[in-house]
Formats: structure tokens, sequence, C-alpha cells
């Protein structure tokens, strides 16, 4: 576990040298502060200390034996010994050790080349075999449909089972059999579990190993690119690697990013989509009736001179442009330009929270990781960042865990997040808005009963939170209306006090504050598509899955009274088989641009591969759309001209420059914090408390582990390895039961 | 000499010592009423301290000591923990105890319980001894029956409880931290120390884990006063304890010894000599896992702490085994080597692969195949290991290698000779 830094030091000698080192630092983390790397397999960062492998075992002064550095604090005056025969002899010997049953099988190992412990035996190890006697051998197996397990080259440094623990709080692996027979597994073979896959990414050996990248390209031959996941609003750092024009793994392995080197499943194996064959990759323009290829100019063309004649004939208010929560926000900001060409106020994007009203009322800054891990309260009301916002919920258990924070929520789901609070308030369906009247001091026994819960615990709840002094409030998507004005500005309705509230908006999508910052909510979702075939005639749809939800059939219906329908896509979308012009977009992977999290932070998008087939990436195609329109568009075939006309137009970007991300990674969006009315808001919960339905009774399903989690959206369906492994049935969670029956972990 | 006290054996052979009557009739809970009714904690700490007392679990650490490291103003729960989970080849001295009178562990338990103000105890025993933990059951019973063990013991205001716990069967829980784990119901691992259970132990509260025999004898120091006990041993190792003998005397068994007795006596006096007439070859003083000593050693040696380390042994948990000159050292220690092998917990690196490794040059050499080289080989394998480890083991693992090794090196060369011998011609053997 790391320790804290602190602004005293101490001066300890290595080998005889002074060096000056954080005082109560371990020393195997002062040393490498100072460049002096020690060798180490079970020693991680951020995990609790284990100290098995032996490998950093040091000599210090007047101690009997050898010390492991990784469990070491440093002390003034202390002398250490790192480079001496004795220590050199030492983890000659550990190495031996450790690859005396090892299968020595490097050449065909997928790790190979990024291994601790290959790397460590060519600095450290012996160039001769002394072990003459036999191995053990354990077959290589699949343990899912994500992992395999090849137990012979384990070195047992159990960071695997502490990081399904301890970050994922999941707990599937464990040691099986003992001494020198024992490996790492599940104790029925199949994990049951998030396959998230950190398991496999801190694994300093080729044990476990991702079946996505069995007998792929040796990791230095792959071409590695740092960009930012396409899945939800965590928005993690992952490295794809890629050979040619083919991406073949999704990484965070040297942890640069606010993830360090966490990623979920989607993150981590949802790739496949990228490469997949059911890419649209070239333009399509319907003649006669039917889709047919051709060329960017043609249909660009097509698609301008469209637009144009229905603003004409109709009016611009016909036409209709739609941007997404996917798509980068240069790509957003290119699709305005379109509207704004044609002259059209009707430019919205299906929004997946109510952002609108969340950012009118928030009370504070959006919570950053930091915040969320120096928090000393956390509450989460209406949402399940277990299920929804895996980096968000590993965050947050992480200060609970060490026993710094205390977790408090509130829902009317069985959520799996409450597992780890100190208290769990099981609301009626719709009781948010009452319980948060309670929390502002509203009359408790009124509260209460339109809550569903007892007048004691809104009343130990509101103690609790106005006892913490940084209080980070978790917004999910079950608050709506005033039940949502409210929770964004919680700090303003608790008591007064030495307090700071930072609040985080529990939004799914990977760019769903992006497209709100950069599309607005001028005109809502729903009214365009109401409108469609009415009142609107015209469509560009960018990135839209218009026909994602249960009105499918009426949306069908609408989209065939239009004039003309434009969609800008992935794939062929429903949407996009009723188009006249379906063009192909690039995905994440092969474009620049950012995306901006859920913390309100800016991340770079960098292109991995160039685009496949002939796509291109959102912004350029709006861009050149907007040119043919007549726009005067500045930037010409640069997507960070695009981002600087961004920043120049929205303040609450003016300093989130590419630069600066270059050097921080996530830039934080200035954005002003509303000053809520505090009567106004005890008003509006006081009325949407009398419009309870107090008839509603609780929901009593907990929440299944992957219920949402495996819940995959359009590129996860898309991508085959995903798809396939839940689809068929052999990736799934641990049941509701199981989950129940394990022992909880206690602090760590 | 004369007829030595006896301590914590006194009641041994007394029909019906496990009962609480018959331990009643022989000073039963005296110590404890003394204890509670005109000592204050810090007081019978002070006793313990005097008594020179070290612990007889195998480390001999002073059992004062211990005690004063727990802190007094923690505001968290305190536990007593007694390892009964004896497990070392050749120790059978606390099975001993438990089975002839459980009553004086129960007295010695609360006694320590009142001194560190803890109102629990555990006594984790070793897995196998079933019968053993029907007996302590059935002698805490009795004592919760007669107020001896539960609510306002003897009418005073402390109150204490007594559980026993079965041990899953590895030898590592003998160990005191994987015996936490262990009996917090997780795999039984040894805990990076510091923190030390005294600070940080059963659940993250402060816990002494004391051995059966150690705890059994606080009752006599309470009553007699810890001088009184250390005058029985000496200057550095006061008192008595308890030895188990086994191997090839003629009258294997456990006894009661002062400390500062002399081997030679023990073997010949107390075990009656060495069977058939044989001649004595090698003495393991302390449990299978301290360094082995020669004949001549052990008819010179006394057995207290400070003379037995000039031998470069230790009497570690007071397990005796004797070998006469029929037994092959290399082969005895192989056995010793199989044993540590199976049961390395397999947490740290130079112990589980150490082990497997030297248990296969071992074998190599038992079956046929070994070579010259191999003992180099064992000696910079276990140089390799010794003092590298997580916890004890493998030192224990070593320490009986080296030392057989150093003395018996005619054994080794010898068996490697027969190996040859095995591999090319192996009907001669
Ligand atoms: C591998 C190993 C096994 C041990 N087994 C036992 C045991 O079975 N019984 C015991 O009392 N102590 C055993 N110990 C010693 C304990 O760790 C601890 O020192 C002892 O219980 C402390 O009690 P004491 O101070 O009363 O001796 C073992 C130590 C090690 C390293
Ligand atoms: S993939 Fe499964 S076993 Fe591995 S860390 Fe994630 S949840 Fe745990
Ligand atoms: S599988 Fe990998 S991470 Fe797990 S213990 Fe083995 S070497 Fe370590
Ligand atoms: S947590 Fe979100 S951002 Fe991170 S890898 Fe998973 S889907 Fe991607
Ligand atoms: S020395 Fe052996 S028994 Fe002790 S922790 Fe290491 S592997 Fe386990
Ligand atoms: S890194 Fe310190 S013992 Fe493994």
């Amino acid at each position: 576990m790391s320790t804290d830094t602190t602004t005293q030091t101490c001066t300890i000698t290595v080998d005889g040298v002074p060096v000056v080192v954080p005082a109560g630092a371990l020393l195997i983390e002062a040393l490498k502060m100072q460049g002096i790397d020690i060798p180490n397999f079970c020693y991680y960062h951020n995990l609790p200390a284990q100290a098995s492998c032996r490998m950093c075992l040091v000599r210090i002064e007047k101690m009997p034996r050898l010390q492991p550095s990784c469990t070491t604090v440093v002390r003034d005056g202390m002398a250490v010994e790192i480079n001496t025969p004795e220590i050199l002899d030492m983890r000659r010997g550990m190495l031996e050790f450790m690859l005396a049953n090892h299968p020595l099988d490097c050449p065909v190992c997928d790790r190979g080349g990024e291994c601790e412990l290959q790397d460590n035996a060519f600095k450290f190890g012996r160039v001769d075999a002394r072990f003459t006697e036999e191995k053990h051998p354990a077959p290589d197996v699949d343990i899912s449909p994500f992992i395999y397990n090849d137990a012979q080259r384990c070195v047992f440094c159990y960071r695997c089972i502490r990081v399904c623990d301890i970050w994922m709080d999941v707990g599937a692996l464990a040691k099986l059999n003992r001494g020198a027979h024992e490996t790492i597994g599940t104790f029925d073979g199949w994990l049951d579990c998030e396959h998230c896959g950190n398991c496999v990414d801190v694994c300093p050996t080729g044990t476990l190993l991702h079946t996505s990248y069995k007998f792929g390209p040796r990791p230095w031959t792959l071409d590695e690119t740092e960009t930012t996941c396409s899945y939800c609003a965590d928005g993690c750092r992952v490295r794809l690697g890629s050979r040619g024009d083919t991406v073949h793994r999704s990484i965070a392995r040297d942890g640069t990013g606010i993830n360090e080197e966490f990623l979920c499943v989607k993150g981590r194996y949802g790739f496949g989509y990228i490469n997949s064959g059911e890419r649209v990759t070239q333009p399509l323009v319907r003649k006669n009736g039917e889709l047919h290829p051709a060329t960017w100019d043609d249909a660009l063309e097509h698609v301008a001179k469209r637009l144009g004649e229905v603003s004409k004939a109709k009016g611009a208010d016909a036409v209709a442009v739609l941007g997404s929560t996917r798509i980068t926000n240069e790509g957003n900001f290119a699709v305005a330009e379109v509207a704004k060409a044609i002259g059209t106020p009707n430019i919205s994007y299906e929004p997946d929270y109510d952002l609108s009203t969340f950012m009118k009322s928030v009370g504070g800054r959006l919570a950053t990781k930091a915040d969320v891990l120096s928090a000393d309260v956390i509450f989460v009301i209406g949402g399940d960042p277990k299920e929804d916002q895996p980096l968000t919920a590993h965050h947050l258990v992480q200060p609970v865990f060490k026993g710094k924070a205390a977790l408090y929520v509130a829902s009317s789901r069985l959520v799996r997040i409450r597992k780890r609070a100190s208290k769990f308030v099981h609301l009626r369906p719709g009781g948010e808005a009452a319980l948060l009247l309670g929390l502002a001091g509203g009359s408790l026994e009124v509260a209460a009963k339109a809550a569903g819960c007892a007048p004691s615990d809104i009343e130990s709840l509101r103690s609790s939170l106005e006892g913490g002094r940084k209080v980070v409030v978790m917004v999910g998507s079950d608050c709506r209306g005033a039940a949502l004005e409210a929770a964004s500005s919680l700090g303003t309705l608790l008591a007064q006090g030495d307090r700071e509230v930072t609040y985080r908006p529990l939004v799914f999508d990977n760019n769903s504050i992006g497209a709100f910052d950069v599309l607005g909510q001028g005109v809502p979702y729903a009214s365009i598509t109401g409108s469609l075939g009415d009142s609107i005639s015209a469509l560009y749809a960018v990135g839209a899955d218009l026909m994602d939800g249960e009105d499918a059939e009426a949306v069908r219906a609408r989209l065939g009274r239009l004039d003309f329908l434009v969609v800008q896509d992935l794939f062929m979308t429903d949407a996009a088989l009723l188009a006249e012009v379906v063009l192909p977009a690039s995905t994440y992977a092969e474009q620049d641009g950012t995306f901006t999290n859920i913390a309100g932070e800016v991340q770079r998008v960098h292109k991995a591969i160039d685009p496949v087939g002939s796509t291109r990436p959102d912004w350029l195609i709006a861009s050149q759309i907007a040119r043919l329109l007549g726009a005067e568009v500045k930037y010409r075939g640069s997507v960070s001209a695009v981002y600087r006309s961004l920043t120049e137009s929205n303040p609450a970007y003016a300093n989130a420059t590419y630069v600066r991300m270059m050097t921080e990674g996530a830039v934080q969006t200035e954005r002003p914090s509303a000053s809520p009315d505090r009567s106004a808001l005890v008003s509006a919960l006081t009325s949407a408390t009398a419009a309870t339905d107090t008839t509603a009774r609780h929901n009593e399903v907990p929440t299944e582990m992957g219920e949402r989690l495996f819940h995959l959206g359009t590129i996860g369906k898309y991508s085959k390895l995903l798809a396939d492994a839940f689809e068929d049935g052999k990736a799934k969670g641990r049941s509701v039961e199981e989950e129940a029956a394990l022992i909880p972990l206690k602090s760590v | 000499m004369a007829e030595p006290v006896r301590v914590v054996s006194k009641r041994f052979g007394i029909p019906d010592s496990h009962t609480l009557g018959v331990y009643l009739e022989h000073d039963g809970y005296v110590a404890l009423e003394k204890a509670l009714k005109s000592m204050q904690p810090a007081d019978v700490i002070e006793e313990v301290k005097k008594s020179a007392l070290r612990g007889r679990g195998g480390a001999g650490f002073p059992t004062g000591m211990k005690w004063s490291f727990v802190p007094k103003d923690s505001p968290k729960p305190k536990y007593i923990v007694c390892n009964a989970d004896e497990s070392e080849p050749g120790t059978f001295k606390d099975r001993a105890l438990m089975e002839n009178d459980p009553h004086s562990l129960i007295e010695g338990c609360l006694i320590a319980a009142y001194a560190l103000g803890s109102h629990t105890c555990y006594i984790y025993i070793r897995g196998e001894y079933g019968w053993v933990q029907d007996g302590m059951d059935a002698a805490i019973r009795e004592a919760y029956e007669k107020g001896y063990c539960g609510k306002n013991i003897l009418g005073t205001d402390f109150s204490c409880d007594v559980y026993t716990h079965p041990g899953a069967g590895a030898y590592i829980c003998g160990e005191e931290t994987a015996l936490l784990n262990s009996l917090e119901g997780k795999r039984g691992h040894p805990r990076i120390k510091p923190p030390f259970p005294a600070v940080e132990g059963l659940y993250g509260c402060p816990t002494v884990v004391n051995n059966v025999e150690t705890l059994a004898t606080v009752p006599w120091i309470v009553q007699h006063g810890g001088d009184a006990f250390r005058q029985l041993g000496t200057e550095k190792s006061g008192g008595t304890r308890l030895v188990s003998v086994c191997g090839h005397v003629n009258k294997p068994g456990v006894y009661e010894i002062p400390l500062g007795y002399p081997m030679k006596d023990l073997l010949e006096k107390e075990c009656g000599g060495i069977r058939n007439g044989n001649k004595l070859k090698a003495v393991i003083p302390g449990g299978s896992s301290v360094p082995i000593i020669t004949a001549e050693e052990a008819y010179s040696v006394k057995l207290d702490f400070e003379s037995i380390g000039e031998v470069g042994s230790m009497l570690g948990s007071g397990g005796v085994i004797v070998m006469d000159e029929t037994a092959d050292i290399f082969e005895s220690t192989f056995r010793l080597v199989h044993f540590y092998k199976h049961e390395s917990c397999g947490w740290c690196t130079p112990c589980r692969d150490g082990s497997d490794w030297m248990e296969q040059l071992f074998d190599r050499i038992a079956i046929g195949g070994g070579r010259q080289e191999d003992l180099a080989l064992i000696t910079s394998l276990g140089k390799n290991i010794e003092g590298k480890s997580h916890c004890a083991l493998a030192d224990a693992l070593v320490w009986p290698i080296t030392s057989s090794m150093k003395k018996f090196p005619e054994d080794y060369q010898r068996a490697i000779e027969r190996s040859r011998k095995l591999l090319h011609e192996p009907a001669a053997v």
C-alpha cells in the first residue's frame, strides 16, 4: 500500500551513499522515487503488503535477518545495503527457486517480452540451471471465456487475488492446494465474476492471460496508442495495441490514467467492434430503392443538395440534426456547425441522464478521482456505480476499505454497492424526493412515510452526512425532477457546516457530459423525434440509435415519412437501413479528438489505426457537409483546429487545451456552480413528496452481478468476444445467493 | 539429586485428575481466587516477569515481557489465545497436560485474561486431537457450572469466557499469526510482523498467544510467587518444564524437569537409558525444528536455554528425539525434510520452492542417482532458504539439514555412495 507522501524527509544511506527520502515511506517506494529499483513481484503500489516473494530483501544495519523492502518503513539514519554480493546472491537464489518448477516456455508465452519474471531473470538470474529434478506439470486451462490460466508459470505473488478482492471487491480467485502444489484458481474451475481481466494485467508472469490475445502478436511488434475508453463515462485511459490496421488488445498496464491499471470488462474486452466485419466501410446512396456504394464526393454532395432543398422548400426548421453521447466533442461540434449552416434550431441528441437539471442546480464542483479518494463521507443516491460506473465503484470502495471514508447508500433498488455501505436506506420506488426532504430538515414522519423508510433512518443518515468534512454526493439517474435538483445541491440542504461537497452525476455514456456541453439541451430530443415526418422533413442523424426504444415501430413509421434521412454511423443500424444516404464513420480508435468524462474532465482520444475501409471521422464528415452548405468553416482537415474553435465558444473548455492534456492527462472543465435557492428546493421537494405514490411497494429483488454491467449496447454487440461470451451464457456474474454468502472483506 | 519439584505435572497420575473435584482437592483454582481477590492485574504481570518464565511453544520468549506489550489503554477488546496446535514432530507434552490436567490450563487462561483485561479466551487445539478437545470442553463445562468461568467469576466483577476451536490440520497453524488467521476463518498463512499480535492480533485487536504449558504454569507462579518458580531453574531460565522424550530410550514419555537439568540424567534416570543397551548416536533436543546434537554433546549439555545454545541447538518445544547407533542420520533427516515440504504453507518463495527441491534431492539420493555434488547443492540451497523466508518454518527445514551434515558427514557420504550403487548395480545393495 503506498504511504502518503509527507513533506517531512529523513536521510538514509544506501550502500553508503546518503539519500534524502520522505519520512514514513516504504523503503521500496522511497528508493523508487530516487530512481533506484528494487526487484520485486508481490509488491504492488496500491495493494496491501504481502512480503511473500522475498525478491526485494535488503540488508538493514543491526537487523539479524534480511528484510523485505516492501514492508520496511524508512527511519532516519537507517543504513541499507542493496547491491552487495550477499543481496545479489539472494536474488539469484530466489529467481532460481521461482524458475525451478517453471516450464521455461517463454518462446510460446504471450507475456514474453513484457514479463517481470523474464526481465528479472535476465537482470539478476543465474546462467546455469542446477535444477534437474521433476517439475509438477499443470496444463493451461480456460477459466472463463476471457481468461486462461497457465498455472505452472506462477510465482505466487497473489497480486491477482488481492486485485480481485480489493480493486474489484469480487473475491473470485483463490489459492488452491498447499506448498509446492499450490495453484491460483477458482474453486469450481470456472470464473463467475465481473470479468474485468484486471487479475490478468497485474500478473507479473504469463500465468493468467487473455484468451483474446492467445498466441497474439509479440508485444514488441505492437504499436501502442494511449487513448480513452469508448464505453462508459468514467473515461478510463486505455492503451490500444495494434498491428497494421487491426487492434489486438486494450490494456492499461502502464497505469498512467485516472484509472491507473484498472479497466472493466467492456473497456478491456470490448474492442472487437473496431475491426468487426459488419462495419459500414463506404458511403451508400439509395438509387431505385436500393442502397448502392458511392464515392465520398457524390455522397456528400447528395446530402448537401437534399438538405438544402428541404430547407428551401419547407424552411430551415424542417431540418433536424442529431449528435451523440458516443462521439467525440469535435464530432459533435462539427455536427452543430451543420445545423448552423442550415440555420435550424432543431439540434439535439439522445440524453442518458437529465444533465440540464443537474447542471442548473449543481451546488459545487464535479467530484474528481482525487475528491473520491480523499472523501470522508460518500453518499450514493438512486444509482449503482457497481453496475454502471465500474471505475467510480472501484475508486469509492478504496477509502471505505481503508476505513477512511464511510459510504451511505439510498436507493429504491437493492443495488450492489450497498454491500459496502455503513448504512443503506431502502426507498420505495420514487421515494428519493421524500428522503431528501427529510435530509433537508422537513418533517421526519412525513418524509419517512413517503420515502418508505423509518424516521430514524433519515435522522441517522442526516447526522452522518452532516458529520462529513469532505463529502462526495453521487447522484444516480433514479433521481428525477425535484429529487435531482435537490440531490445535486445537497450541500445547501444540510445544516450549515465547515465541509466541502462535490458532486458526481452518474451518467452512462462515454461522452454524455461532452455532448451536453457541446450540443446543449436547447430542443428536447423527444420533441424532435416526436415531430419527425410532421414538422420535420429532413434528418441528419449522427451516431444516434433512433430505434433502440420501445417505440421503435412508431419511429420507423415516422422515419418513413421523412423527405430525406441521412444516417452517419459505424454499423447498418435499423435507421441506416431506411436512410437515403449512409455515411460510414470511423470509431474512436481511428481518430483524434476528446471525450469529457463523468468528472467533467476532458481527455484525449488518439488515433491508433488508420480509418477502416473508407470511413472518416465524424468531425471531418460533418465539417465537409457544413462547408458544402456554404458555411465558412475555418478548419480544414485539422481536428485540433476544431477543438480550438470549441474552446473559444465554450468558456468551460477555455483552459482545457490539448497541450495541457498532453502533460496532465485529464483536465477538468471549469463551470460555474449554481447557487440554488434553498427554500425553492424545499418547496419543490415538499410538493414532490406529497405527490409520491405511497402505495408503491419496495422492490425486493437484489441486483445481480452483471445485470447492467454486462449490458453491451451497440458497440458491445458488435464485439464478438463479448457478445458471444454473454450470449451463450459462458460468462456470468456470481449469483446473488453466492455473493451474499461471501465473508465480507474487513478493512485493509 | 533430590526428587525435583513438580509444577505442571503435579496432578499427573492422580486418579480422575481431569475432573474439577480432584482438581479442587489439589490446589485447584486457588491461584485464580488469589489473583482476583488480592492482586491487581499489574501485580500478576509483575509476578510472571519475576518468574523468568519463558514461552514453552518453541521460541522461548519471556512471557511477562510479552504480556507487558499489550497496550493497556486500547479501547478494543483483548484476547487470550492458547496455542494447543502441538504439531511439531517429537512433541506431545501439551496433549499430556490437557488430558491429565485440563483445569490448570483453564485457570491459567483466566488468570492471564484477568492480568491483561481480556474477557475472551480461545484454545486452538490441533485438529487431530479430537478427544483432547472433547476433554477440554467437558472441563470447561464443569468450570462454567461451578462459576469458575463465565459471568462474575467467584463472585467478583471479573467475567470471562473460554472456548475451544479445532485446527484444520496444518502444522503452520501452530505459528501464532497463522493460527490467528485460521481462528478468524481464513487460510492459515503467517502474517507480516510487525504489527505483533500483542498490538494487532485476533480481529485486529490486542492478543496474547501462549502455549498450553506456558499458561498452565501461571497458576503455580501466582500461588507460590515468581521468585519461587525462578529458583527452581537457573537464573535466566526460570522454573521447570515438560519434555516429551521419544525414540530409542527404554521409557519414552513426558517428564517434568527443572531447567538446567543434565540431559544425561534425563536419558539415563528418567528414561531408563538407551534401548537394548545400544550406544547413543544423536539427540534432537527441542522438537524436529532444532539442530541435531551428537551423543557427546548430549551427555555434557544441560537443559536450559543458555547451555543448549552453546552446542548450537535450542530447547524449542521440549520434544527430545533420541537416536541410537542404528539410526541413519541421512534417512532420519530425509523424513524431516519430507515433513517440512509437506507442511510448507506455500506463502513465500524460498520455503515453497526450496523445500520441494530439497525433498526431491534427498529422494533422488535415497532411491539412486545421487551425485557427490548434490551435497554442495544441498548446502547452497539451504543457504538460499535460511533467514530469507516469511516465517520460521523454512529455517526449521534448513537447521536439521545443515546441523546433521556438519555433525554426521559420514552418514551423508555413505548415502551418496549407496545411491551411486543403487543406480549402477541395484542388485548389489
Ligand atoms: C512453524 C511453526 C509452528 C509452531 N507450532 C507451534 C505449536 O504447535 N504450539 C505452540 O505452542 N507454538 C508453536 N509455534 C510457536 C508460536 O509461533 C508461538 O511462538 C508460541 O505459540 C508462543 O507461545 P509461548 O510464548 O507461550 O511459547 C510454532 C512456530 C512456528 C514458526
Ligand atoms: S476478471 Fe474476474 S477474477 Fe479477475 S479480477 Fe476481474 S472479477 Fe476478479
Ligand atoms: S497468477 Fe500471476 S498474479 Fe497471480 S499469483 Fe501467479 S504470478 Fe502472481
Ligand atoms: S469503467 Fe468505463 S471507462 Fe473504464 S474501462 Fe469500463 S467502460 Fe471503459
Ligand atoms: S516460510 Fe514456509 S511456512 Fe512460513 S510463510 Fe513461508 S512458505 Fe509459509
Ligand atoms: S516485493 Fe517484497 S517480498 Fe515480494
